[in-house]
């Protein structure tokens, strides 16, 4: 008796189930991928420390510190795709720092920015929209050269 | 009796959390973030290049101050003050580098009344052949010359007219350190 009791239990809930996954059948769906790279650029090692920003937009400020060679810098670049029907925010999750790393040291990038900022929309009929992604460098005092690097999530989600 | 009623509870939580998880539907994505940082050398001026005082001579003349803060003067009758060549920290944030200076061939210091000029500007270099320009291409050989920390002392010579006019005179002069 009580294994039968169960089992209508568990037949129930696969029936209230059943329903919710059909729904999905015409899903909502979301799709990023990333183009281009966050670059801040090509500096001299600063006696003293200093900041780089780029912000989501592409601009570049600096502070206490001097480009130098083959300066190319620019914002990260995203391609955000909607499928399904209507016309849903998303949310954009990024890091709150990344930590890049060289042959013998490492840089902390924070103060992550997006554009747009928190959530974003994909207007129909294209479902299409670019999202960026920009931050500060701290660069220390006597920060040894090299090339440094990192990867970093960006997260969206459809909201209804 | 116990065991089943939480396996129960168990599948009726799990159904109701899933759904929710598949309605928000999520895509993620990484990028790359870079930078390079490059090696600096740095040359900060810590004492000026002072000639001192002297009396105007009638028929013109010179001084000299060396690299090393030595005065000798010619045709001029020197009047005291302070004399010393000027000097400069050469540093280079990481490593230790060599390096080769370049300094002007010559300068113009003014009162505002006059003019006069400064020129054969010497350093405290063993080898300035090797190691020090007045411009174009980098002199050589570099093993000849010194690497990061370096005080740099550079002299020069004051060329005085007749009747120089008399007046404080001051002028700047860049001294530039660059890596072989």
């Amino acid at each position: 008796m009580r294994n039968l009791t169960l089992t209508l239990l568990i037949a129930a809930a696969v029936a209230v189930a059943g329903p919710l996954w059909a729904q999905t059948s015409e899903p909502q769906g979301i799709e990023i991928r990333n183009l281009t790279s966050l670059s801040f650029g090509s500096f001299v090692s600063p006696a003293a420390g200093g900041q780089v920003t780029v912000g989501p937009d592409g601009s570049r400020m600096l502070s206490g510190v001097v480009p130098v060679g083959s300066d190319a810098f620019g914002a990260a670049s995203f391609e955000v795709r909607v499928r399904g029907t209507g016309n849903p925010n998303y949310v954009i999750t990024i890091p709150t720092s990344i930590t890049l790393t060289g042959p013998s040291g490492s840089m902390t990038i924070d103060d992550v920015q997006s554009l747009p900022s928190g959530t974003g929309k994909a207007n129909p009929p294209a479902r299409l929209d670019t999202l960026t992604v920009g931050g500060t460098l701290n660069i220390n005092a006597l920060q040894p050269s090299g090339a440094y690097s990192a990867t970093f999530p960006v997260t969206v989600h459809l909201v209804n | 009796m116990r065991r089943a009623i939480q396996f129960v509870v168990t599948i009726a939580m799990g159904m109701m959390l899933a759904p929710a998880a598949r309605g928000q539907s999520g895509s993620s994505f990484s990028s790359e973030a870079n930078a390079a940082i490059v090696a600096g050398l740095s040359i900060t001026n810590t004492v000026s290049l002072d000639f001192g005082d002297m009396f105007a001579p009638p028929a013109g003349g010179t001084v000299v101050v060396s690299a090393a803060g030595a005065l000798s003067v010619t045709g001029v009758t020197h009047a005291g003050g302070a004399v010393s060549a000027a000097s400069f920290n050469v540093n280079q944030t990481q490593g230790q580098p060599i390096f080769y200076v370049e300094v002007p061939a010559s300068i113009t210091i003014s009162s505002g009344a006059g003019t006069m000029v400064v020129d054969t500007f010497t350093t405290n270099l063993a080898n300035p052949a090797a190691c020090v320009t007045t411009g174009g291409p980098a002199p050589g050989p570099r093993g000849q010359c010194p690497k990061t920390p370096f005080v740099l002392s550079v002299g020069a010579t004051l060329h005085i007219g007749a009747n120089q006019p008399v007046g404080s005179y001051t002028g700047t002069f860049d001294v530039t350190a660059n890596l072989f």
